[in-house]
C-alpha cells in the first residue's frame, strides 16, 4: 500500500487511533482488556488491511459495524440512515410508522439485525435461547425421483413466525448427533451432525418435506465482493477440472431479477443472488415479508390465499429511498483488519493453508476496477479468501436443494471469521452453524475439498493449531 | 446496540480500559500530542473532573426528584382517575425530562448509567413499539391487553420483557410512561390524546386495572433506577464518583470527551435528528407521544454545553494551547438552530421540501453538530486523548 493510504489510516479516528495508541507499549493490564490489539496490527501493515482502504482496526464487539473510513461525510450520513433502518423492527400494517410497516404476514425476523446481530453472524437456536432468529430454512417437497421442488402448501421458505392472528408455517426441531473421528496423529475429535424436523404445521400436511438450513452470515465487505470483475471469476472457474487438480469450481449462472439478463450469482449460500441490492431485496421479501422496489410481492401459496387480503404497508413496503440506504449501508461497512498477520504461528499457518489446498477455493485476494460512482470501493485490493464459485463439498453437507443433489456451495469469504466470537459470542460455522469452530468446519469439507481436508487431518497438532491461528487471524 | 444500550458494547470499553491502566502506570499519554499543545496538569484535570461530577450529580438529582414527583402524581391519578390527575402527571413528566436529557452527556463510556448491567436500557429506551405495551384502539394487545400472555404485571416481568425479541419491544422507562400518559400520537396537530377514562374502572377500554398497575410500576422502576445511578455520583459515598476522580488524567478526559462527542454526533445528530429528518417519520422522534422532542434535543445540547462552559473544560483547553473559537461557534450555531421556532415541534419540522423552514433549520443543526464533532476531536488531540464518537454498531 502506498504512503498516502497509510497516512489516511493513521490519521483515522476512533478505535483505529485507539488501537494504534495502545501500541505505544501499554501492557494489557486489566482483566477486562480483551480483545487486545496486538503489536502487529499497525496501521502500516498492508497485510492487515483485508478490506483495502475500507479497513478499520477494530477487534471489539462492534468490529463488523463500522463505517468504511474512506467515506466522505455526506455519504457517511447515508450510511448512518441505512444503519438505523437495519436495526429497526418492522411493524404490522397499518402501523403508526408508515415507512416501516408491512411486516409479514409470514416472516422469520422483524429486522435485519435480528439475524445479522451487530452486522454479524447468526446461529441456530439453543435450549437457552429457543427464539433466536439467525438460522432460517428453505422448504421443499421431495419428488419420486428425489428432486426437490417448491412446497405446494408452504412455498420455498419456511416462515416460523407470523403477525398477530395469523398462524406461522411451523417450527423446526433441531437435534444433533455426535460423530467421532480421529486425526492421523491419533487425537480424537467429534463433529455434530444435525437433523431438522418440521413440526406444528400451520397450513396442512408437510408430506415428504425437505428443509435446507441457511445461517445469516456477517454482512461487511459485500460491496467489494460485488465488484470482483466477472472476468476474474470466470478465470478462476474450472468446471470440467481441466487442470486436473480435483477442484472444479463453477460460476453460478443466474438470471438477474431486475434486468432479466444472465448474471453471475455471488451472494447467498448457493450464490443465487447477483448483487447486494437483489440479496437485500430477497432477504426483505423472504425473511421479513416486506416488498421492495425489486420484489413486488411476497410468496403466498394457494393454502395461504386468505393472507393476501390482509392490509399491506404500501407498494412497495420499503420505500425506494430507504431501500437504497440499506443497500448503501451494507456496501460501505468497513472490513475489520487482521490482528497479527506477521505473527510467527500465523505465518506458519498461512503457508500450511496454501500447502494443504485451502487456498485453491478460498482465493486470498482480488482487486476491484476503478469505479467513479463508488469511490470507497474503487480500485481496492482486498483479501476475502473466496472465489465466489460453486464447489461440490460432498454428500455430508448436501441438502438436496438445487443441482448436483445440493452438494454445491459457494465458497464463503473467511475474513472476519476470528472475530465472530467477539461480535456474536459464538463460533458456529458453515451454512447451518453445525461446526463449532474452524477445525470442525474444515473436517466437514468433502467432495472437491476432500483432499484438502485429509491433508489437514494428517497434520500434527502444532501444524493444525497454526493453520487455525491463521484462519482466525483473518 | 445503539438505541438503548440493551446490550452494552463491552469490548470497546475493554480496549480503552487497557489504555487507562497503562496511563495510570506510566507517564506516557495515550495519543501523540498535537503540535504546540501542552498537556494539562493532573491537578487541573482533577478540578474539571470535580466540576463535571458535581454537574452530573446535580442533574441526576433533579431528574430523580422530578421522577419522584411524577411517581406521586401517577399514584394519585391511579387512585382516582380524572382529567386533572392525568394532566398533573403529564406536567410532572415534562418537568422531569430536561434534567434527565442533560445527564445523557454521561453516556457512552460505561459509566453507571450504561456500563454492563447499567439501567440505561430500562430508563430511556426508544423508539418504542406501543402495541408491545398496550393496544392503540379497542383491540387489546401487548403486556396490558393480553393477561393470558402476561398473567402478572410485576417488575420481573417488565424487566424481562424489555427488549425481548426486538429492539423496539420496550416495556419500561420514560417513553413507556410517556405513551401511557399521552397515548398514541395519531394527532397531526399536537401530542397524543389519551382518554383519562382508559384508566377508570368501567371506562371505554378493557383492562383499566392492569393499565393502572402497569403505569404505577414503570414509574416506581424509573425512580429506583435513577436512585441507583444518582447514588454512584454522590459527593460523599458515590462509588463511581470516587473511581472517576481517581482515574488517570488522560482517562478522565477521554470519558468526558467521549460522552460529549458520542451524544453530539452518534446519538443526537445521528439517531435523533438525521434519522427522522431522512425518514420524515414522526415515529422516529425521540418523544413522539408528547411531541416534546425539540426539548429533548435542546437539553441534550445543554448538557454538552454545560460541560464545555461551566465545568471548566474550555479553560483547560485554552491552557493546553487549543483555540476554542471553532468549538464555541459550532455550539452557538446548533443552539441558534434549536432555538429557532421553525425547529419545533420536531415532527412538523422534519416534513416538507428541503427548503421548508423547518428542514432548513434542522440542516443547520446537523451541520453545526458535525462541526462540533470535528472540533471536539481536534480538542481531544490537543489534550492527548483518543475518542470514539460513533455509536457502537
Amino acid at each position: 500500500m502506498n504512503r498516502s493510504n497509510r497516512a489516511r489510516l493513521a490519521g483515522g479516528r476512533g478505535l483505529l487511533a485507539l488501537a494504534a495508541s495502545a501500541l505505544l507499549g501499554c501492557p494489557p493490564a486489566t482483566p477486562a482488556a480483551q480483545p487486545t490489539p496486538t503489536p502487529d496490527a499497525t496501521p502500516a501493515s498492508t497485510r492487515a488491511r483485508s478490506g483495502g482502504d475500507t479497513t478499520v482496526i477494530n477487534a471489539s464487539p462492534a468490529a463488523f459495524a463500522q463505517p468504511a473510513p474512506n467515506m466522505s461525510a455526506a455519504r457517511s450520513d447515508d450510511h448512518f440512515v441505512g444503519n438505523s433502518l437495519f436495526n429497526k423492527n418492522w411493524i404490522v400494517a397499518p402501523g403508526t410508522a408508515k415507512s416501516r410497516d408491512g411486516l409479514g404476514p409470514l416472516f422469520n425476523a422483524r429486522s435485519c439485525s435480528a439475524c445479522h446481530f451487530k452486522d454479524g453472524r447468526g446461529r441456530a437456536p439453543t435450549p437457552e435461547e429457543p427464539d433466536l432468529a439467525g438460522l432460517l430454512f428453505k422448504i421443499g417437497l421431495a419428488g419420486d425421483d428425489g428432486s426437490i421442488s417448491s412446497h405446494p402448501l408452504y412455498g420455498s421458505q419456511f416462515q416460523d413466525r407470523a403477525i398477530e392472528g395469523v398462524a406461522p408455517e411451523g417450527r423446526v426441531q433441531i437435534t444433533y448427533q455426535e460423530v467421532a473421528g480421529t486425526y492421523a496423529d491419533g487425537s480424537a475429535f467429534s463433529l455434530r451432525a444435525p437433523t431438522y424436523r418440521a413440526t406444528e404445521p400451520g397450513y396442512g400436511p408437510f408430506g415428504e418435506v425437505r428443509l435446507a438450513p441457511r445461517v445469516a452470515p456477517q454482512v461487511f465487505g459485500v460491496g467489494l465482493l460485488e465488484r470482483i470483475p466477472a472476468e476474474r471469476l470466470r478465470a478462476l472457474a474450472d468446471p470440467e477440472d481441466a487442470d486436473g487438480d480435483g477442484i472444479s469450481g463453477r460460476v453460478s449462472e443466474v438470471t438477474h431479477p431486475v434486468t432479466g439478463q444472465p448474471a453471475i450469482g455471488r451472494f447467498g449460500w448457493k450464490a443465487e443472488q447477483p448483487g447486494v441490492a437483489t440479496q437485500t431485496a430477497a432477504a426483505f421479501n423472504g425473511d421479513l415479508g416486506i416488498t421492495s422496489p425489486i420484489f413486488a410481492e411476497v410468496e403466498l401459496t394457494p393454502a395461504q390465499a386468505e393472507l393476501a387480503k390482509l392490509p399491506d404497508g404500501g407498494a412497495p413496503e420499503v420505500e425506494p429511498k430507504l431501500f437504497d440506504a440499506i443497500v448503501f449501508y451494507a456496501r460501505t461497512l468497513a472490513v475489520p483488519a487482521r490482528r497479527q498477520p506477521e505473527g510467527a504461528q500465523v505465518l506458519a499457518g498461512e503457508r500450511l493453508f496454501a500447502e494443504v489446498g485451502c487456498a485453491a477455493c478460498h482465493t486470498p485476494t482480488h482487486t476491484t476496477n476503478p469505479d467513479e460512482a463508488f469511490p470507497e470501493l474503487s480500485a481496492q485490493t482486498f483479501a476475502p479468501y473466496t472465489d465466489l464459485l460453486l464447489h461440490d463439498l460432498g454428500p455430508e453437507l448436501a441438502d438436496g436443494f438445487g443441482p448436483a443433489e445440493g452438494r454445491e456451495w459457494r465458497t464463503p469469504p473467511l475474513w472476519g471469521i476470528g472475530l465472530i466470537k467477539v461480535v456474536n459470542g459464538h463460533q458456529e460455522l458453515l451454512h447451518d452453524g453445525r461446526a463449532r469452530g474452524v477445525a470442525e468446519a474444515i473436517l466437514w469439507h468433502g467432495g472437491e475439498a476432500e483432499a484438502a481436508r485429509e491433508a489437514f487431518r494428517e497434520l500434527d497438532a502444532e501444524a493444525r493449531a497454526a493453520l487455525i491461528a491463521f484462519v482466525e487471524d483473518l | 446496540m445503539k438505541l438503548c444500550s440493551l446490550a452494552p458494547a463491552t469490548a470497546l470499553v475493554a480496549l480503552t480500559l487497557s489504555l487507562c491502566a497503562c496511563e495510570g502506570e506510566g507517564e506516557g499519554s495515550s495519543a501523540p500530542q498535537a503540535e504546540g499543545a501542552k498537556a494539562p496538569s493532573a491537578e487541573r484535570v482533577k478540578q474539571v473532573a470535580e466540576a463535571y461530577a458535581t454537574q452530573l450529580e446535580g442533574d441526576y438529582r433533579a431528574a430523580l426528584e422530578g421522577a419522584r414527583q411524577l411517581q406521586e402524581r401517577i399514584n394519585a391519578f391511579c387512585e382516582a382517575p380524572s382529567q386533572e390527575g392525568l394532566e398533573a402527571a403529564r406536567e410532572s413528566w415534562l418537568a422531569a425530562r430536561p434534567a434527565y436529557q442533560r445527564t445523557e452527556v454521561a453516556r457512552f463510556y460505561d459509566g453507571p448509567i450504561d456500563r454492563e448491567g447499567g439501567p440505561e436500557g430500562d430508563v430511556n429506551p426508544w423508539p418504542l413499539d406501543e402495541v408491545y405495551i398496550d393496544g392503540t384502539d379497542e383491540k387489546p394487545a401487548g403486556i396490558v391487553g393480553t393477561p393470558e400472555r402476561y398473567p402478572t404485571i410485576d417488575e420481573a416481568t417488565l424487566r424481562k420483557a424489555n427488549g425481548a425479541g426486538g429492539e423496539e419491544n420496550i416495556s419500561t422507562g420514560w417513553h413507556a410512561i410517556e405513551y401511557m400518559l399521552w397515548g398514541v400520537d395519531d394527532n397531526p396537530d399536537g401530542p397524543g390524546r389519551r382518554d383519562w377514562r382508559d384508566f377508570q374502572d368501567g371506562g371505554p377500554r378493557p383492562n383499566p386495572a392492569r393499565r393502572r398497575d402497569y403505569l404505577r410500576l414503570v414509574a416506581s422502576m424509573l425512580v429506583a433506577d435513577l436512585e441507583g445511578v444518582h447514588a454512584e455520583w454522590k459527593p460523599e459515598d458515590g462509588a463511581y464518583r470516587k473511581e472517576f476522580l481517581a482515574a488517570a488524567p488522560g482517562e478522565v478526559l477521554r470519558r468526558i470527551l467521549t460522552g460529549m462527542g458520542t451524544l453530539a454526533k452518534g446519538e443526537l445528530r445521528g439517531e435523533r435528528i438525521l434519522t427522522p429528518f431522512t425518514s420524515k417519520e414522526q415515529e422516529d422522534e425521540h418523544s413522539c407521544f408528547s411531541d416534546t422532542t425539540h426539548i429533548d434535543h435542546r437539553q441534550n445540547l445543554a448538557g454538552i454545553a454545560k460541560v464545555w462552559r461551566e465545568a471548566g473544560l474550555r479553560e483547560l483547553s485554552l491552557e493546553a494551547g487549543f483555540d476554542p473559537k471553532g468549538l464555541d461557534e459550532a455550539l452557538s450555531e446548533v443552539e441558534a438552530a434549536m432555538d429557532d421556532p421553525a425547529f419545533k415541534p420536531f415532527d412538523k419540522a422534519i416534513l416538507g421540501a428541503d427548503d421548508a423552514p423547518g428542514r432548513k433549520t434542522i440542516s443547520k443543526a446537523l451541520t453545526g453538530l458535525a462541526r462540533f464533532d470535528a472540533e471536539l476531536t481536534r480538542l481531544a488531540e490537543a489534550l492527548g486523548v483518543n475518542i470514539v464518537t460513533t455509536l457502537p454498531g
